[in-house]
């Protein structure tokens, strides 16, 4: 039986996320289901869904962004749900598909980072883990100046603490 | 996010070049890459110029000790305590690291044995929490003094998830 067919959600039942612009989504409850904090009603995140557990508003998350993790989360809706509390299986779990590969090849770069940002505060850890796979990627086999440049950051060293880490590593 | 660039960084776990350029890009990328490169040194470093860097945080006395053994090593301090970032010690490749780092015409089996020793009362002093160990294939002596340290500093031992 797959994960999500063991709720007792309905195929049409339907909740309201709201981001923090105001724009409303209607998704399935079987994604919300899945997801710990989009799921956690019960204990104390009231905010997350009204009294009638039917809308929750998003503070930290536009409404650009949540479209991109929503259509992720649909993407993967009948996925059999994985260990998250095994560190080894996630790790396995983070080699990238190739749906994923090219959704998140397809966003620009700030996109991306709100993608991981959002993936980390709804707790979505297999979208944030290949979210953090991604940037690796992008990362990997640059120079430091190529990564100054690549990510728009700059160079705070002074040259003695320069050539101090140079000479260590 | 402090957080994620760890988890970031942590995919790169055996990038060696790539993690030496993040070190290189700015304060922070410094401060949330050096300790993953020294995580497991003896497994992944190139040269062995590395070991070197620990023994800066030796007293004057166990600096002297060490000259008078003929090792004439630069102890200058370091910008990190490298020693508080190890995770993963294998005992075969520490002794097979110390053993080709110490120079042709000082190399014998006791110095061998002092210098391992040595630098695990290092490790174990610096506040590292090994994550895993791995004690196989190895007769070197452990001395009392390393024991009785462990004895002093469990948390040395504490996060351990992987013995062998």
């Amino acid at each position: 039986m797959d994960g999500y067919t063991s709720n007792n959600a309905s195929e049409n039942e339907t909740i309201t996320l709201k981001s923090s612009d105001g724009i409303e989504f209607h998704i399935d409850t079987r994604i919300a289901n899945r997801y710990t904090l989009l799921n956690n009603w019960n204990s104390g995140g009231t905010y997350w869904f009204t009294a009638f557990k039917k809308s929750a508003c998003l503070p930290n998350v536009t409404g650009k962004v949540l479209e991109k993790v929503l259509e992720w989360c649909e993407h993967h809706i009948n996925d059999p749900l994985p260990n998250y509390d095994d560190d080894d299986s996630r790790r396995r779990n983070t080699v990238i598909d190739d749906w994923d590969q090219n959704f998140l090849n397809r966003v620009d770069q700030d996109m991306l980072f709100d993608i991981i940002l959002a993936a980390n505060y709804l707790d979505i850890k297999l979208l944030l883990d290949i979210g953090c796979k991604t940037v690796a990627n992008m990362i990997k086999g640059k120079s430091p100046e190529e990564l100054r440049s690549s990510f728009n950051i700059v160079n705070d060293f002074t040259p003695e603490e320069e050539e101090a880490i140079r000479r260590e590593n | 996010m402090p957080e994620l660039m760890e988890k970031i960084f942590n995919n790169l776990n055996n990038e060696f070049y790539s993690l030496y350029s993040c070190a290189l890009v700015s304060r922070h990328w410094c401060e949330m890459s050096i300790p993953i490169l020294w995580r497991d040194p003896f497994s992944s470093y190139k040269s062995l110029m590395f070991i070197t860097r620990y023994f800066a945080s030796l007293n004057e006395m166990e600096k002297l000790g060490l000259k008078r053994y003929g090792i004439i090593i630069d102890f200058a301090n370091t910008l990190f305590d490298y020693a508080s970032f190890l995770k993963v010690l294998n005992l075969h490749r520490l002794c097979s690291n110390v053993y080709h780092w110490i120079p042709n015409q000082s190399r014998n089996t006791m110095l061998v044995v002092n210098i391992v020793n040595l630098l695990l009362k290092i490790f174990i002093k610096s506040g590292a929490t090994l994550s895993t160990l791995n004690l196989r294939a190895n007769s070197i002596e452990i001395k009392p003094d390393v024991i009785y340290l462990l004895e002093q500093n469990k948390c040395f031992l504490s996060q351990l998830k992987d013995v062998t």
